[in-house]
């Protein structure tokens, strides 16, 4: 550009004149400039005007100086004031153009920033929607990993404290820096925030810059090779204090932009954190009801599996005292003997199973949510519950849906939420009149919206009792409904277990006596779940 | 005469094994798997005892008791039964005048028990009968 300028200015003010070359022409004339001012403005901004008229501004000078001039009528100190006159009215609209171009460039930038800076915020975010799911272990340290790749960071540690009130640290290093060293790190930095009468941020350009009042050793970190760092404390749920680092190897500057922006990720962060925490905090609660559902699902079930058990016990004793006296005979029969010892067997694997399918139901299980077939979780139930319905004296029918019926549940928790539900209907039904100790347990499938086309799996356990007037069926739906919702009531435990699955559980009157409990789970599609 | 014992059970297990068992011990023996199906059993020779689960579906062990004791039929009945709660259906069945084995029971207490049912039943019998008549020699 200068060259350019130095050359056409040159030959604007100085002795070369165009209409020598071409005939007719104008003596070169001064617009020829105007396209390289343009130029500067819109390529350099403010400089580049600047520079273009001095050097336009120069050659001018020269050309007088030397004898050349291009306003030719006037005399030289005047030419050479209506050519600075010239350039100065020339520079106001180039400086004012140069100006806005360098404010609309900054303001692009500061945007494709803040875009970028948001698109973090924004990852950040969705990674940690659920952080404590199996599949997603390192939601921090992807995050973390996000974070320092966004300041081109070389460490981002994420300091948060335990039950204890002991940092526990996560971190993502561009160059692994080692266990033990990282942990120093973390210690280290964290500690200068998070502790008491400590300056909720620390920020360092160089181990120089490091303020006096912090306690930290600057050849510790050097040693640790850290030269650079932003360190911000939180607080978490429990009011103990964690902190987010970012830092370098080498020292840096922090604008501050870079320290607001650092500020606003923690916030994000520290409420992933606390969102993590509290997400333990329903899981144990979780387990805990799991337990206590459990718990009043195997009280409500002891004298129906003492039963259960007895029945086959019974047999076998029986049995094996019946080919002891048939052995006693001095002609023994062989094939009475074979018999008998084969429903032995039989019998044996039968007691097995019940206390298979009891182990199964009182044994703690991981609380991992997987697909399974409604039809089939009734089924087990049903079965454990058919001694129960023996003892109450209640028919149970049920009536299974032809193909799966998909639910997403953990499986000992579902099987004790319906186990729950079944028998409280069997425990009604009991009471009922002898000629209707009736409970029909249905399958089906509901459609939730059309639109959408989601459903509901739905258990359907309808109590028949004919001696109830239409009245009488309401009070019971009523009164059901309220033991859904008292503290400790099975129903209510089991309740909260589906509604944990995202299912609900009710109390409905068809106004003909008829009395239905329904459980609903949110139904998965076959080609879905595959 | 063998003594006719029938067992009420809807456990086809334990119907077996009672009827293997009560055969080995010289008894004759009949199996209903439910208190229906024994009511509509019309061919049966009158038994001498019978042996009757508590908890069946449908009609309970209870319900078919009370159903012959309406029906004036005096034979002797040993309830079993598989229950948690033995000691009160023992105490239902001590009410009604019954025996009761809480399940799974050994073969002699079964046996006694019966064995002591046969007998009262046979000697009820033998009081029914008229006096045989003194013939003047």
């Amino acid at each position: 550009l200068v060259a350019s300028l130095a050359v056409i200015a040159i030959g604007v003010y100085g002795n070369f004149h165009l209409n020598e070359v071409f005939p007719g022409l104008l003596r070169t004339p001064t617009v020829l400039l105007f396209p390289l001012f343009f130029w500067a403005a819109a390529r350099f901004g403010v400089g580049g005007v600047s520079t273009s008229l001095l050097v336009a501004a120069l050659a001018a000078s020269i050309s007088t100086a030397s004898g050349a001039r291009p306003y030719v009528t006037l005399p030289p100190l005047e030419s050479l004031a209506a050519i600075q006159l010239y350039l100065t009215v020339m520079s106001i609209p180039l400086m004012c153009l140069a100006g806005v171009l360098a404010e609309r460039r900054q303001s692009a930038s500061d945007l494709a920033a803040r875009l970028r800076f948001e698109a973090l915020v924004s990852e950040l975010a969705a990674s940690f929607i659920r952080p404590a799911q199996p599949s997603h272990p390192s939601a921090f340290e992807a995050g973390l990993a996000r974070v320092g790749t966004f300041w081109h960071a070389d460490l981002v540690l994420l300091a948060t404290p335990d039950a204890t009130g002991q940092l526990r640290c996560r971190h993502w290093c561009r160059e692994s820096l080692g266990d033990e060293r990282t942990a120093l790190a973390c210690t280290t930095l964290a500690s200068a925030v998070t502790g008491d009468d400590a300056p909720d941020m620390l920020v360092f350009d160089s181990l120089a810059g490091i303020p006096a009042d912090v306690r930290i050793d600057p050849d510790g970190l050097a040693a640790l090779n850290l030269h650079a760092a932003v360190v911000v404390r939180f607080r978490t749920r429990s009011n103990a204090h964690g902190a987010l680092t970012v830092a370098a190897f080498e020292s840096r500057a922090w604008s501050n932009a870079d320290l607001a922006h650092i500020r606003l990720l923690t916030e994000v962060l520290s409420n992933a954190w606390a969102r993590e925490e509290a997400e333990f905090e329903v899981q144990e609660a979780r387990h805990e009801l799991a337990k206590a559902a459990r718990v009043l699902s195997m009280a409500a079930l002891t004298s129906s599996l003492a039963h259960e058990i007895n029945q086959p016990l019974t047999a076998i004793l029986s049995n094996a005292q019946a080919g002891a006296r048939v052995l006693a005979d001095d002609t023994p029969a062989l094939a009475d003997v074979r018999a008998i010892i084969a429903d032995i067997v039989d019998d044996t694997r039968r007691a097995s199973r019940v206390i298979e399918r009891l182990r199964d139901m009182v044994a703690r299980h991981s609380g991992t949510s997987e697909l399974l077939d409604l039809n089939v979780a009734v089924r087990d139930v049903a079965a454990l519950l058919s001694s129960e319905a023996i003892v109450r004296n209640v028919t149970v029918t049920l009536a299974f849906m032809p193909e799966p019926l998909l639910v997403r549940a953990v499986r000992i928790e579902l099987q004790h939420a319906i186990l729950n539900v079944l028998n409280e209907a069997l425990r009604i039904a009991a009471g009922a009149g002898v000629s209707t100790r009736s409970v029909a347990v249905r399958l089906e499938s509901e459609t939730i919206h059309a639109h959408s086309g989601d459903r509901y799996a739905r258990i359907v356990i309808r109590l028949v009792d004919e001696s109830l007037s239409t009245a009488g069926a309401s009070l019971r739906t009523s009164a059901l409904t309220v033991r859904l919702t008292e503290r400790e009531s099975s129903l209510a435990v089991a309740r909260t277990t589906l509604e944990a699955h995202g299912g609900v559980v009710s109390a409905v009157s068809d106004g003909r006596g008829r009395c239905d409990l329904i459980i609903a789970l949110p139904q998965v599609e076959v080609g879905a779940a595959v | 005469m063998t003594p006719t014992i029938c067992v009420v059970d809807d456990d086809r297990s334990v119907r077996r094994a009672l009827q293997r068992l009560l055969q080995a011990a010289g008894y004759r023996v009949f199996t209903f798997g439910s208190a229906g199906e024994f009511m509509q059993f019309g061919t049966v020779p009158r038994p001498a005892c019978l042996v009757i689960d508590v908890q069946m579906p449908g009609r309970t062990g209870a319900d078919l008791y009370k159903q012959l004791c309406h029906t004036s039929c005096d034979v002797p009945v040993i309830f079993i039964s598989g229950h948690a709660d033995s000691r009160a259906i023992a105490r239902i069945t001590r009410e009604m005048s019954t025996s009761f084995l809480s399940k799974p029971f050994e073969d002699e207490a079964l046996l006694e028990l019966l064995g002591r049912a046969v007998e009262a039943d046979r000697r009820k019998l033998a009081d029914a009968l008229p006096a045989p008549v003194q013939s003047k020699a």
